[in-house]
Parts: C-alpha cells; sequence; structure tokens
C-alpha cells in the first residue's frame, strides 16, 4: 500500500522533472531563434556600418544622397501617418458609433492592405497614375506627376498602413460604447467639445500605439514604394531603397552604415511602443474590474 | 415643464418598439414608467430626451415642439442605468462638465464652477469624495455622482433609467425615498424607468404601465393598484391568484382572502402546503381543491386560523372581493 503511494509520488516527480526539462528546452530554443534570425543580424549590421571605423560611417549618413533620403521618407512619414491618423479615428468612429449598411463590408477592407502584396499595391497606383495608366493622359495634360513622385511614395506608404490605427481603435472604441458621447451632448457639449473631452481621451492610448505601429511600418516600407518611386538617387529614392542602391553597387559599408540609422529609428519606436502598450492594457484592465 | 407626448412610433428594422405612444406629464410630476423588460421603456425616455429620433409623432415641452430640437438644446437632465460617468475624470471634473461645456458668454468662472459643484456634491452627500475617479467608487455613490452631474445645469426635465436598478435593496430603499424628496425640494418634472412596481408604487406620482411598446394604463398608484384596466396591469402591479370556477375563473390579491378552519358556505377547501412567516404577515400556500395552480394567502401573523397550523392540514378559504 505505502509502496504504490511512494511510486505514485516517484513516477509524478519524475513526470514533474520532466516538465521542467521540457520547458527549459523549449525557452532555451526560443532564445536560440531570437538570437539567431534578430540579434545576430542587428550584429552584423552594426559590425558592416562601423569595420573601416565611424569616419566612414558617418561619412555615409551625410552623403548628400542619404541626406535627401532621409528627408523624402521622413517627409513620406509626415505626410501619410497624419492622414492615416486621421482616416483610422474617422473609420473607427463610422463603425463603433453608428449603425449603416455595409458596415461589415467596410470593416473587412479596412484589412486589405495587410492582405495584399506591397508590390501589387504600388502596381495599382502605377496601373492607375502611371504615363500608360488609366489617368495617365489627364494626368500628363495637366502636368501633374504622380507616379516616380512624391506623390506616389506618399500614396503607396498611406496604402500600406491605412489598417494600423483604424484596427487599434475600432475594438476599442466598440467597448466603450456610446454611453458617455451621449451623457456629453445631454450636457450641452458640442460635437468639437465632446470629441476633445470625452472621446479622445478615452482612446488616447490605444491612437498612440497604433500611431506608433504605423510610424513604423510607414518608415522601412519598401515594396510599394520601390515600384512607384523609380529609384531617381537624391530625388525620389527613400532610406530602404537608398540601402539597397548601396548594396547593390557592392558598397556594404555604406549600405550598413545607412541600415543602422534605420535600425536606430526602428529602436526608438520600439520603446515608444512599448511604453503606449503599456498604458494601454492598464487601462483594459481597469475597464475590466469595472 | 410639462411633457406632451403624441402619437410617438418608433421601429427598429421590422420591430416595433414603441406604438403610438400618447403622455401629457404635468409639470412637476414625479413619474414612473413601469413595464417588463423589453417593453419599450428606455426607447421611450431617449426619445423624450432626443437620443433617439421617433418615427412618427412629436414630443413637446411646455407646448413648444422640440421635436426638431437636439439633445444639447432641450435642457433635460438624463441618468443613465449604468451612469456613463466619464471615467477618466474626476468626480468634481465629472460634475463640472456641463457648466464648463457652456458658451464662453454663459459660462461662469471657474469660482463659481467650483462652488456650485461642491454645493451638489453636498447635496448628494459625497462632498469627500471629489477628488476619486468614478471606477474607485461604489455603485450607489456613482448613482449619486450621476445625479449630481445632471443637475448641475439646472434641468427643468429629469429623467433617469432604472436609477436604482444595480443596487441592493437597502441602498434602492434609501436612494429613492432621498430621490422623491430632491424632486420636491427642486422644482422638477422627472421621469424615470423602473420594471420594479414597489418602487413605481413608493415614488410615483402617477404611474405609466407599458407592455410590448403600447401604454396599458396611466394613473396615480392606488387608481392602478385597485382599478387595473387589464389582466395584465392587474398581474404586473402585484402578485396574484387565480381561482377556477364554474364558467370562468377570478382574480384576488394574496391579502384579499378569508379563511377558516371550519367548512363555511361559498368557502373552498384546500390542502395547506406551506407557511411561511414573513415579519408582520404571514404566507400560507393551498392547494384548492380541484384546481392544480397554488392559491397564496396572506394574513397578519396573529391570525386565528394560524394558531397550531400545520402543514397537510385543511382549511377555507373565500376571496373577499368576488367581483
Ligand atoms: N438600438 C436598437 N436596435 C434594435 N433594437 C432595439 C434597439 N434599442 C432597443 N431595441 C429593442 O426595442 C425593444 C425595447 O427596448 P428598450 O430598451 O426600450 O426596453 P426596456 O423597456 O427599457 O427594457 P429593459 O427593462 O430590459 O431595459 C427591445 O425589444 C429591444 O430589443
Ligand atoms: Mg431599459
Amino acid at each position: 500500500m505505502s509502496s504504490i503511494t511512494l511510486n505514485a509520488a516517484a513516477s509524478a516527480n519524475a513526470a514533474r522533472r520532466g516538465n521542467v526539462l521540457g520547458r527549459r528546452l523549449l525557452i532555451a530554443a526560443a532564445w536560440l531563434v531570437f538570437a539567431v534570425f534578430l540579434l545576430l543580424p542587428l550584429y552584423v549590421v552594426l559590425s558592416e556600418a562601423l569595420k573601416l571605423g565611424f569616419g566612414t560611417f558617418f561619412d555615409a549618413l551625410l552623403e548628400p544622397d542619404a541626406i535627401s533620403a532621409l528627408e523624402l521618407t521622413l517627409l513620406a512619414v509626415g505626410i501619410s501617418v497624419p492622414l492615416n491618423l486621421v482616416f483610422g479615428l474617422a473609420a473607427a468612429w463610422c463603425v463603433s458609433k453608428y449603425e449603416f449598411p455595409g458596415k461589415s463590408l467596410l470593416v473587412t477592407l479596412i484589412d486589405l492592405p495587410f492582405s495584399v502584396s506591397p508590390v501589387i499595391a504600388g502596381l495599382i497606383y502605377v496601373l492607375l497614375f502611371g504615363a500608360q495608366g488609366l489617368f495617365g493622359d489627364w494626368l500628363s495634360e495637366h502636368d501633374i506627376q504622380i507616379i516616380f513622385a512624391l506623390p506616389g511614395i506618399v500614396l503607396a506608404t498611406i496604402f500600406v498602413t491605412l489598417p494600423f490605427v483604424a484596427r487599434e481603435l475600432i475594438p476599442l472604441m466598440q467597448e466603450q460604447g456610446t454611453q458617455e458621447e451621449e451623457a456629453a451632448r445631454l450636457l450641452g457639449a458640442n460635437g468639437w467639445q465632446m470629441f476633445w473631452h470625452v472621446t479622445l481621451p478615452n482612446i488616447k492610448w490605444g491612437l498612440i500605439y497604433g500611431v506608433v505601429l504605423c510610424t513604423a511600418r510607414a518608415l522601412g516600407e519598401f515594396g510599394a514604394v520601390s515600384v512607384v518611386s523609380g529609384h531617381i538617387r537624391g530625388f525620389t529614392n527613400t532610406l530602404p531603397l537608398h540601402v539597397e542602391i548601396l548594396y547593390n553597387e557592392y558598397n556594404h559599408v555604406a549600405a550598413f552604415s545607412v541600415a543602422s540609422l534605420l535600425l536606430v529609428l526602428a529602436l526608438i519606436i520600439l520603446l515608444l511602443k512599448q511604453w503606449s502598450e503599456a498604458r494601454l492594457s492598464r487601462l483594459k484592465s481597469d475597464a475590466a474590474e469595472e | 415643464m410639462s411633457i406632451e407626448i403624441r402619437n410617438v412610433s418608433k421601429h427598429f428594422g421590422a420591430f416595433q418598439a414603441l406604438n403610438d405612444i400618447n403622455l401629457d406629464i404635468h409639470s412637476g410630476e414625479l413619474v414612473a414608467l413601469l413595464g417588463p423588460s423589453g417593453c419599450g421603456k428606455t426607447t421611450l425616455l431617449r426619445i423624450i430626451a432626443g437620443l433617439e429620433t421617433p418615427d412618427s409623432g412629436n414630443i413637446a415641452f411646455h407646448g413648444e415642439d422640440v421635436s426638431g430640437h437636439d439633445v444639447r438644446d432641450r435642457n433635460v437632465g438624463f441618468v443613465f442605468q449604468h451612469y456613463a460617468l466619464f471615467r477618466h475624470m474626476t468626480v468634481f471634473d465629472n460634475v463640472a462638465f456641463g457648466l464648463r461645456m457652456k458658451p464662453r458668454r454663459e459660462r461662469p468662472s471657474e469660482q463659481i464652477i467650483a462652488d456650485k459643484v461642491h454645493e451638489l456634491l453636498a447635496m448628494v452627500q459625497l462632498d469627500w469624495l471629489a477628488d476619486r475617479y468614478p471606477e474607485q467608487l461604489s455603485g450607489g455613490q456613482r448613482q449619486r455622482i450621476a445625479l449630481a452631474r445632471a443637475l448641475a445645469v439646472e434641468p427643468k426635465i429629469l429623467l433617469l433609467d432604472e436609477p436604482f436598478g444595480a443596487l441592493d435593496a437597502k441602498v434602492r430603499k434609501e436612494l429613492r425615498r432621498w430621490l422623491a424628496r430632491l424632486h420636491e425640494e427642486i422644482n422638477l418634472t422627472s421621469v424615470f424607468v423602473t420594471h420594479d412596481q414597489e418602487e413605481a408604487m413608493e415614488v410615483a406620482d402617477r404611474i405609466v404601465v407599458m407592455n410590448k411598446g403600447v401604454i396599458e394604463q396611466i394613473g396615480a398608484p392606488g387608481e392602478v393598484y385597485e382599478h387595473p384596466a387589464s389582466d395584465f396591469v392587474y398581474h404586473f402591479l402585484g402578485d396574484s391568484n387565480r381561482l377556477h370556477l364554474e364558467g370562468g375563473h377570478i382574480l384576488f390579491r394574496p391579502h384579499e382572502v378569508l379563511l377558516s378552519r371550519e367548512a363555511v358556505a361559498e368557502y373552498h377547501g384546500a390542502e395547506v402546503r406551506d407557511i411561511r412567516p414573513l415579519g408582520a404577515i404571514t404566507r400560507v400556500t393551498l392547494k384548492v381543491d380541484g384546481q392544480n395552480e397554488l392559491i397564496e394567502a396572506e394574513v397578519v401573523k396573529d391570525h386565528d386560523t394560524l394558531v397550531g397550523l400545520e402543514r397537510g392540514e385543511r382549511l377555507f378559504i373565500k376571496p373577499k372581493a368576488s367581483a
């Protein structure tokens, strides 16, 4: 009798030991994958960039083409992110506060850029606005250049980053409902006051999170932008495109130097994301407690 | 300020939530909208406030048609069932909100706003909570803050959607008496929604009984209780018994009953199934011969027939007002 219990206890212990071992192996494997696929490339980028010392590193960054690529990237981000912020807010507002026909279709369409390959997104714009495109004649008559110019780059960036803000806000706003807004209106607030004093504070952290994600994607977008930009050095090259050109010219040190600039921007954004995410999850757990 | 509701109907898709509602609420009255879940009480309240537009019909305040007026121009106070306090604002800021949203010309100074807010918080006896956030309050406290917030802009009409619905029995009782007093003190026309008949009877000047989107009866509490216009109203306003007789049945309330230990003419024989002392009264559950539906009789606790009464014994009963 007692030996049976002992045996049972021993096998339970063995099982537990097995569990612990399995868990350790799994965690080790996760770290290994992380190291090989993420840390190693990071290390390679930085070491390649600094291979010939800081002098060449900064030369590559301060070269006019690099600076104009950085300017163009920041300009494209600066235009497309605010536009997507406005669009995302408006879409989330419509979806969560009103009932209208075609609502679920709209929600599905918002996700379209996630499922369409960025290259195809770029091609769509070429087909629409390119010289041989649908509106090509009209555009050239009026001397408007979209493809191989800033508007095309901005359009492509907007397309690929369209879902981020809306996706983040829709569930948040749906969960919060409309009662606080109704209460505000009953207390005499006009539409703007209601938005500013009630809606915005309630969605603030979700909005920041969405914008951060959107910015990260806009900074790094390659495929769609590559199709519409035309790769005109010093004019229509964004940072990721500039990196590719340098690399194709076997200018590895310069390519990696510019790449590390993108990397630093990405890390800053990652920190911002972490911070807004923490605030957001605290907000959600507060709401859940209620 | 009086409220006149004329021929108001409202559909949600194919579902008719309100069907040709007509109702006059006099200035200074406290009216209860009473009815079962889903009968359209909230919808009617929201239409009065302007949060919902009726398909047809109109709403007038003091004779002036306000159907076309926006919510913010109607100046009604509204207390939501789940309070809808602004979650990111302190109690103070919640109550101050209405005053701060006024157009610049009419907006009082921050000093006057602060005085007013503290006055309101003192009125709802929660002055000490001014710096808390809504999530740090109990249900009853949130309820009173929601009320203070609605009253800050000095509405002439106060609408309350199940104001005590989410509270426990004791707090409910306290709050509804307090509300009735408050209604007396400040000159308001109030409409409150409830599905609790006791609450409606205790607080309201008049009760509007609703069912499936129509008004079944309007009247003072005593009137609807004593002279219900339909079986529905009768059932809804209190416990009821049904006694089957040859050629029909009669309805009566548990207290409207005569009991006897001995057989008497016109009395019905019955078996005692249960005896429940409920304080001042005692409830006896009876199975009348020849019908399966049980009958509940409520008599004062020292009633003669109760002395030594046990389950399974026989009693004889007769509805008091065999009308
Ligand atoms: N926005 C809406 N869309 C569709 N149907 C609705 C909507 N609002 C209310 N209804 C329906 O209208 C009917 C009346 O709703 P209402 O909220 O007025 O009921 P109520 O009397 O307040 O019920 P309760 O006591 O449960 O709060 C319900 O059957 C409800 O399903
Ligand atoms: Mg309701």
